[in-house]
């Protein structure tokens, strides 16, 4: 029943196509009034457990982040490059991504968590603009295709099983291992852990500005929010992996890293950024206890506001001076130091620092790690003191130094590049707030 | 877009206090400016190499007008049925898919003129640092090389010049000359063999040039060359196959200097910059295409704050098709054919800091090769005699290459690269039978002719910024002694784009404001 109001709010809003600005304002002021679609219990539809609400959280973060989407891909109505198609394609995306985010029916999950393959993969192979496109959205498309199809198994397996695809009414088994692989490595190699994330960088650098952010913004909370639904069916064998789950997201969390601050690409600088923080996610999740499930999931909003952000930040400059490169971008403070001040924002939220949500999950994190097993000591630290290396690698490098060639072109932040800058920011800022509600 | 030319008093009231506070702010920022307090006498600022006379100077600070460029080509594709028809013919072997799916439509720098500038250039760019990522596109409309200078040149090395920018630049040459088969070399590549003939350059000089040719031996000496000045009678007893009437004074080349192959070292570029990942794409550069930008007000930009960036290049491929590369940077080396691709993108063709155009033409050259058995033998420097013909030894049989640079009103038609003999009978062989006895008993075994990228401006290249399109370099307008400074120049752009400015070698006299603020810089030949 929900699921059908909201398919017809997301129809209806196809009708908006043309009115830009309105399109944009009722997907911003629907995050906030969501949560009194929420409430509405039709037949057991919704089930709300574990954290009361993650659904609401990421169900809002995926409005919003649509909303700056489209309002950030204003260069491809400028240059009439089908936005009304681009539109309706982030709309469609929604669609899907509220639903799974929403529904308490493991198949329906499965549809839509499929389904939002579709229209980034359209988005990436049409207005991507390089030839590496074709090869990015086949790895995007087949890493997750090949990875979930044990998801599917798995369900139906349970249905055979327990004659219900409900998330309530999961009944914990004694331990089955090869289930747990079944259902978890999809939710893996969305998130991404590092042995799966080869899809990520190059579905990054080749997606437009607005794929990128939806891509980093809400598709990865995809992996996240599926973990974590699932956790509780799992716990059994979880205790058995547990040890391999933590290793990987460690380790790879820190190879992620390092290999960020040997990036020349901006972009691939930040999507590698998203694979370190995901890796923290997963080392929360398979910990399975409350603080580092919180964590994880404040790491996962955080995550989403920021990495969007600086993947705007990102398109921002290529506007301007029509290359990613690290090296070719230098001197914006002296050009343009209003933008300078949201790279120095995002850079601080990216690298962790106080009063950001980013530096509180990642402290849920360590507590429950370290309690866990001290020696993760070790990697925790030395992800956080490389993801400060890399943001102040990134910041610096673009910001100060000499700039030559944009001295003449670089133009101000316009109103709207504010707009969505400071829609970033704000709730992010002010997330603090709603998160002292963790506890009740 | 937006129009400036309103008075307060017709705008609306609400605009009419965003233009008040404008202007106060401006009074108030300029006021800060200029307060004395924040100046600081210690430092005084860089003076620019090359300054602006004053009656220039207004005319720079007003408006630049730049022409309208191409315009943007067809419109975009249905991303839908874009992504379909990628579906479909992936996997698909034949060349024009493979066109139409592989063409790179953007670029970080990109390069015009696959020559030994555009290759030099490419090189440096992709070695600095193990893999920096950046994408590099050189666009050659002639990968076979039929016309372009670099392989039609004669190959000469020397450090024999008068300006200190040029004789460094030449040192590097022969110093990454002696490196370049491990420079240039990689897996699986073989480094170049350059062929390097180090017999050095002989200029002979009358009374009348004696002294520039002893100031010009100063300045090379002083700056690391291997320069010999020798009299009549030592010039006699080093080369006694030379007549030395009239001349009073030579200077030898003692190391760095002679000649080389210059399709080997293209080739080693070439391969070297293909293996790094450069592209090279078989087009011709048809047109520029600009964005308009609102910028605050600049000099050179004015009062409308409207700027035109240089974005995109139209490119034709061999079948007629045009094409669109995107760029962030665009560098020029495209030697002969500079001045009329640089008009394309609206150089010479506005006003303000587009007003001069890139003052390089080709000019048609000579080079005669002869036999001569009773010839000076291998023992023979690449001479340039008093009156400006020049002659090599080539090979090991008895062969000679000649030529000789004519005057201004002998300056042969550019449109084909066809030779005339006759200028050899009446000016070459003439000089070159004076000053080697030996050349009187000569057969005429072949010639050929090619371009120089002259810079009829001051002879001496242009390397540099544009003023206007700060994203626009120059590596070009070399007059016949580009070859051997290829790789300093090449290393200067790389500095230039990547750094900021110029680490090695200072070239900042060679910029194009030297065109548009009048002051060439002269190469003082010997006479």
């Amino acid at each position: 029943m929900l699921m059908l109001k909201f398919g017809l709010c997301c129809l209806g809003m196809m009708f908006l196509l043309k009115e830009w600005l309105l399109l944009i304002s009722v997907l911003t002021i629907l995050t906030f009034f969501c949560l009194t679609f929420m409430m509405n219990f039709d037949l057991g539809v919704i089930n709300l457990i574990q954290l009361d609400f993650l659904t609401y959280l990421l169900v809002s973060l995926s409005l919003w982040v649509t909303a700056l989407m489209i309002v950030m891909s204003f260069y491809i109505k400028h240059s009439k490059n089908y936005f009304e198609v681009f539109t309706s394609l982030s709309l469609a995306m929604l669609f899907f991504l509220v639903v799974s985010f929403s529904t308490s029916n493991l198949l329906m999950f499965y549809i839509m968590f499929e389904s939002t393959l579709i229209p980034i993969f359209l988005m990436v192979m049409g207005w991507g603009y390089q030839p590496e496109r074709v090869s990015a959205s086949f790895y995007l498309l087949f890493y997750t295709l090949t990875a979930s199809l044990p998801l599917l198994m798995g369900i139906l397996y349970i249905n055979s099983q327990q004659f219900s695809t409900d998330f309530s009414s999961l009944v914990v088994p004694n331990s089955d291992y090869l289930l747990f692989w079944m259902l978890i490595i999809a939710f893996l190699v969305k998130l991404p852990v590092y042995l799966g994330h080869l899809w990520l960088p190059k579905a990054h650098v080749e997606a437009p500005v607005a794929g990128s952010m939806i891509l980093a913004g809400v598709l990865l909370k995809l992996g996240g929010y599926g973990l974590i639904r699932f956790l509780p069916f799992v716990e059994n064998s979880l205790s058995e992996f547990s040890v391999l789950l933590v290793s990987i997201g460690c380790i790879g969390g820190v190879l992620a890293s390092i290999i960020c601050m040997r990036q020349t690409d901006c972009k691939s600088l930040v999507a590698y950024s998203s694979i370190a923080h995901m890796a923290l996610v997963v080392v929360g999740i398979s910990l399975n206890s409350f603080i580092s499930v919180a964590g994880a999931v404040i790491i996962m909003i955080a995550h989403g506001f920021c990495s969007s952000g600086l993947f705007s930040l990102v398109g921002m400059i290529y506007d301007r001076v029509s290359t990613r490169s690290i090296i070719l971008i230098r001197g914006i403070v002296s050009v343009g130091p209003s933008m300078t001040l949201w790279w120095f924002l995002f850079s601080i939220s990216n690298m962790a620092a106080p009063p950001t949500p980013s530096l509180m999950g990642e402290i849920y994190i360590f507590m429950s790690s370290l309690n866990w097993a001290g020696v993760l000591a070790v990697f925790v630290g030395t992800l956080s003191f490389f993801a400060g290396a890399y943001n102040l690698y990134l910041f610096v490098s673009t910001q100060h130094g000499t700039n030559l060639s944009g001295c003449k072109s670089f133009t101000e932040v316009s109103v709207r590049e504010h707009f969505v800058l400071i829609s970033h920011m704000l709730p992010f800022l002010l997330f603090l707030v709603l998160l002292t509600n963790i506890y009740s | 877009m937006f129009n400036r030319a309103v008075t307060a008093a017709q705008l609306k009231p609400w605009l009419k206090f965003n233009y008040i506070l404008k202007n106060v702010t401006f009074t108030v920022r300029s006021f800060c400016n200029s307060c004395p307090r924040y100046s600081n006498k210690d430092d005084e600022p860089v003076k620019p190499s090359i300054l602006v006379p004053e009656d220039f100077q207004a005319e720079l600070d007003g408006e630049t007008y730049c022409p309208p460029l191409a315009q943007p080509i067809k419109p975009h594709v249905h991303p839908i049925k874009k992504s379909f028809d990628l579906l479909g013919i992936t996997g698909r072997n034949d060349p024009k898919t493979h066109n139409n799916l592989y063409f790179p439509r953007h670029c970080d720098i990109l390069i015009i003129g696959g020559g030994i500038m555009g290759c030099s250039i490419a090189y440096w760019l992709k070695q600095r640092g193990h893999d920096n990522g950046l994408r590099v596109i050189v666009v050659e409309q002639d990968p076979s090389y039929t016309r372009a200078s670099t392989v039609l040149s004669v190959g000469g090395l020397r450090q024999q010049f008068s300006l200190p920018e040029n004789i460094e630049m030449s040192l590097y040459g022969a110093e990454f000359l002696r490196k370049s088969k491990k420079l240039l070399s990689g897996e699986g590549l073989e480094g170049p063999d350059v062929q390097f003939h180090p017999f050095g350059y002989l200029f002979l000089a009358t009374e009348k040039g004696a002294d520039q040719l002893i100031a010009n031996h100063k300045l090379q000496t002083s700056l690391g060359a291997k320069i010999q000045l020798l009299s009549a009678n030592k010039l006699k007893q080093k080369f006694p196959w030379i007549n030395t009437d009239g001349v009073e004074l030579a200077s030898l080349g003692l190391e760095n200097e002679g000649w080389f192959d210059p399709w080997s070292l293209l080739n080693g570029f070439r391969n070297k910059a293909l293996e790094m990942g450069v592209e090279f794409v078989k087009a011709e550069t048809v047109g520029f295409e600009t964005q308009e930008t609102i910028v605050p007000e600049q000099p050179g930009i004015g009062d409308s704050g409207c700027y035109h960036k240089l974005k995109r290049v139209h490119v034709r491929l061999h079948d007629g098709d045009i094409r669109t590369i995107d760029f962030s940077k665009c560098v020029m080396a495209a030697g002969a054919q500079s001045g009329k691709v640089s008009k394309l993108a609206g150089i010479g063709l506005g006003t303000g800091l587009l007003r001069n155009a890139l003052p390089v033409e080709p000019r048609k050259r000579y080079v005669y090769c002869f036999h001569a058995p009773e010839g000076p033998g291998l023992d023979c420097p690449l001479t340039v005699d008093t009156t400006g013909s020049y002659f090599r030894r080539e090979g090991l049989g008895g062969h000679y290459v000649a030529g000789k640079s004519p005057t201004a009103n002998e300056e042969p038609g550019v449109a084909n690269l066809d030779v005339d003999y006759t200028f050899f009978d009446q000016q070459v062989w003439p000089d070159v039978a004076l000053r080697v006895p030996g050349f009187e008993n000569i057969k005429l075994k072949s010639a050929w002719s090619g371009y120089y990228d002259y810079n009829t401006f001051d002879q001496n290249g242009v390397i540099g910024i544009h003023p206007y399109h700060t994203n626009f370099l120059f590596a070009t307008g070399f007059s016949g002694h580009g070859l051997q400074q290829a790789p300093a120049v090449g290393r200067a752009i790389m500095e230039l784009v990547l750094e900021g400015k110029f680490l090695t070698i200072d070239l900042s006299r060679f910029a194009f404001d030297r065109v548009i603020a009048n002051q060439p810089v002269f190469e003082q030949n010997i006479v």
